[in-house]
């Protein structure tokens, strides 16, 4: 237990407003860059969108230039109220295609909740349609789906479109709308799915990703510490080759490769685990439980958890100075009996199993991925830190072995770990997001490239703030524990403190 | 004080040819009386030298792939993209005209695996030099030029540390189709600016508070000799070793994109999605042997380059030297 009183008035605190307020001000430019790229990448996109708008545009100024007024782009800007008699068949097509979602709506407003009436207006107001190009059948299908929902969904996105893409607003106050809308937690709206909220999506698919991210890259970080301390604390000729050879290797694979090769051989070849999906669909149909539910509770179980072996954690460091190990042991088996017995009662233990087991896979193929160079980095530090004289006068007190080895030598060696995890930390992102593809899990990652696949920019843009909250909220944890691991950096933080042990 | 011994004569500057070649030859000397002393540590470390051929094979194997292909070798047979061999039914196993065998569509896998070594040591040169020079030029002008110029550059390497070239480049480079000099220019840039410049920038400041610099300042050296002659050979090692780094995560991306992509660019990446997505569940099964060729083939030129830097941090780092 470090000592708070010593350490929250002179450190901490100052230290986290400052860290705070200069996070702040990343977070503003962080936005201004990720719409630069945005837009830059919105404006190099062939989109189908643009050049439906261009047209429109185009037969706007024409039909102004017709009839004569001299207002042409106000006119014709104001949408929705009376829409100008189409003159020819080509206008017409267009008009279809740009008006044909709403005046689908407005039927379904007229009519009411019944969705066959509302399908039969739909259809009629499709046959009426003269002309039937390309760009007004695909959304016939939207239409025949669910069309209460649709009308919630599109009504205001047609508002809101004519107003961005005018000319009139400066890009910045576009852009101060943009931000504004960011924190309000208006991400905008998905375009290949049916524009659903990017916000929905996320809240869907980060608990999944955040269910096989923490196990995995915590798992991962604590397996290459254990291994590194291990092997650095009684040096021999194989096992630290070996060590060397294998944490390279697993490091350094690729991780599609890694991962199609688990599941062929765990999950095919020898059978003993499910290769892919969520969960088992059979456990789930005669539940009305969503998969969720299930999984925010796990995550919550994990935190809670964590802490309860945390607490225990610092109970037997101070109380039990001889036996440590036996009253950490009895308190992990209670904490663990605990929770098997909360979740039986709460009748949710089948559907938690079926998850679990469906997790073991993707959760060991990402921690190989992610222990290989805490392992490696462990393992020279901490080879530096064995011949080091406070682990010299700590054994010559007559303290065990193993006290030693962990609480002083691993302590002093664990600060330039901390650092290049952190540093590697956005290629296990990806290493994951990679394997939730693989074992078709669900998550974020997939959520990625299928969007990326799409050109879908809103759901790019959504899941691009949160992997870099996620690294801030990282770079802000580790400035705190090293400030907790190392002493020195409590009084005088003249220096920040760097990847690679560089000070 | 009375002088004990003879007073040394103050060297007299040569600013001519003749005096330049002295200098250089004095410099030589001294290079050669202290070679050994670093270099042993890297040499006696057998990983780095397999590293080190292993890279050198990698690259050897680039570089002679054109000529091998268009005059060594039958053209028709050993075409990495449309070669087919009559003599054999495809796919096969490694024999002695094949030695890694060959794919479904009849084309030798090592062919391929020399074309496709082309792309990725290409990528990994282009980042590993422009991130090297952005992070160069940005960290030593922040650390040497503090004020508002050190301010602004600063907020930006914060920013562009929340975007790490990895997530930025899966989602450029699966809406794009790029080639690999872009693949290589973005995941310099957004590499360059990050971490990296910030690691410089707080190692100029460690070297330009040290005090041959201030000696250099008060013997009159300008901005740009004190920067060369000073700062950046202290630089080097660190800057090497990051180099490296870069490396290894630019070719992994790469293939990472090229096996999502089905792009144009032949490359490692593609080579395994193509094993992946024909044999499976296909009647002649997964050809295991096509399929390990590229992979190991990442995993020994990644790994060969990480395992050279991390020997080089420890020849360069004095603190893990002394064990």
């Amino acid at each position: 237990m470090p000592d708070l009183t010593s350490l929250l008035p002179q450190g901490i605190l100052s230290f986290i407003g400052g860290r705070l307020i200069r996070s702040l001000v990343t977070l503003v430019l962080f936005q201004l860059v990720l719409y630069g790229l945005i837009q830059g990448v919105n404006r190099a996109l062939p989109n189908d969108i643009q050049a439906l708008e261009l047209a429109i545009s185009s037969r706007e100024d024409l039909s102004g230039f017709q009839s004569g007024s001299d207002s042409t782009s106000q006119d014709a800007a104001s949408p929705g109220e009376a829409p100008q008699e189409p003159a020819t068949q080509t206008e017409m097509a267009i008009d279809a295609a740009e008006m044909g979602i709403d005046l689908e709506i407005s039927a379904d407003v007229g009519v009411g909740i019944e969705a066959e009436m509302a399908l039969d207006n739909a259809f009629a107001i499709e046959m009426e349609m003269p002309v039937s190009e390309g760009s007004s059948e695909p959304e016939s299908p939207a239409a025949e789906e669910i069309p209460v929902e649709a009308e919630t969904v599109v009504e205001p996105e047609s508002d809101v479109k004519d107003e961005k893409t005018s000319f009139e607003i400066p890009w910045w106050s576009e852009f101060v709308g943009w931000m504004t809308a960011f924190y309000r937690g208006d991400l905008g709206e998905s375009s290949s799915l049916g524009s659903t909220p990017v916000v929905d999506i996320l809240k869907v698919t980060l608990p999944r990703t955040l269910l096989l991210l923490i196990p995995g890259t915590v798992g991962g970080f604590l397996l290459g510490m254990w291994l590194g301390k291990r092997v650095a604390w009684r040096p021999r000729g194989w096992t630290e080759f070996a060590a060397t050879l294998g944490g390279t290797a697993f490091y350094t694979s690729f991780a599609p490769w890694l991962a199609f090769v688990m599941i062929n051989v765990f999950g095919l070849y020898l059978d003993w685990l499910p290769p892919e999906k969520l969960i088992d669909p059979m456990k789930w149909v005669w539940l009305d439980i969503p998969v969720n539910d299930v999984i925010v509770k796990m995550l919550y179980t994990l935190a809670l958890g964590t802490l309860a072996y945390l607490i225990v954690l610092w109970f037997t460091r101070e109380f039990a100075h001889r036996s440590c190990v036996r009253w950490r042991l009895i308190g992990g088996g209670g904490i663990i009996l605990l929770i098997v017995i909360s979740w039986i009662i709460s009748g949710l233990g089948v559907l938690g199993l079926d998850i679990l087991v469906h997790l073991i896979l993707p959760v060991a193929t990402l921690m190989l991925l992610a222990f290989g160079e805490t392992m490696l980095i462990m393992k020279t530090t901490m080879s530096e830190a064995v011949v080091s004289e406070h682990v010299n006068a700590a054994r010559a007190k007559g303290l065990p072995d193993a006290r030693v080895r962990d609480r002083h030598a691993a302590r002093v060696a664990i600060l330039p770990v901390l650092t290049r995890f952190i540093v590697h930390l956005p290629l296990i992102i990806i290493g994951s997001f990679i394997v939730e593809h693989f074992y078709y899990w669900d998550g974020m990652g997939q959520e990625l490239i299928r969007a990326a696949i799409d050109n879908d920019l809103p759901v790019l843009l959504g899941v691009l703030s949160v992997v870099a909250m996620g690294i801030l909220l990282a770079h802000t944890t580790l400035d705190i524990l090293t400030t907790w691991l190392d002493p020195r950096l409590r009084r005088v933080r003249q220096v920040r403190r760097l990847p690679g042990g560089v000070e | 004080m009375a002088q004990s011994g003879p007073i040394n004569p103050l060297p007299v500057y040569d600013p001519g040819l003749r005096g330049f070649i002295q200098r250089r030859a004095k410099r030589y000397r001294f290079w050669l009386r202290n070679r050994g002393c670093q270099w042993k540590v890297f040499f006696s470390n057998p990983i780095a030298l397999i590293a080190l051929i292993i890279i050198a094979f990698f690259i050897l194997l680039a570089l002679i792939q054109p000529l091998l292909v268009s005059k060594v070798l039958p053209q028709g047979i050993y075409d990495p993209l449309m070669g087919y061999d009559p003599d054999y039914a495809h796919p096969s196993l490694p024999s002695g005209k094949h030695i890694f065998g060959t794919d479904y569509q009849g084309r030798d896998v090592f062919s391929q695996l020399a074309f496709a070594t082309r792309t990725s040591i290409g990528v990994g040169l282009v980042s590993a030099l422009v991130g090297t020079i952005v992070a160069t030029i940005v960290g030593v002008s922040a650390a040497y030029f503090e004020g508002w110029l050190d301010t602004i550059l600063m907020v930006f390497t914060d920013v562009f540390i929340m975007l790490p070239p990895a997530v930025v480049l899966l989602i450029v480079g699966l809406i794009f189709q790029m080639s690999w000099v872009q693949v290589g220019l973005i995941y310099g840039i957004f590499a360059g600016l990050g971490s990296f410049a910030l690691m410089i920038k707080v190692q100029t400041l460690s070297i330009k508070n040290k005090k041959y610099t201030h000696a250099a300042t008060v013997a009159g050296g300008g901005h740009w000799r004190i920067i060369r002659v000073h700062i950046l050979p202290n630089l080097a090692a660190l800057i090497t070793v990051n180099m490296m780094f870069i490396v290894t995560g630019s070719v992994m991306i790469e293939a990472v994109l090229s096996y999502f992509e089905r792009s144009l660019r032949f490359s490692w990446g593609s080579m395994i999605w193509f094993t992946i997505d024909n044999f499976r569940g296909a009647a002649v099964g997964l050809q295991w042997h096509v399929l390990i060729v590229p992979a190991v083939a990442i995993m020994l030129f990644c790994g060969s380059f990480y395992m050279l830097a991390r020997t080089l941090d420890e020849v360069v780092n004095p603190k893990l030297r002394e064990q």
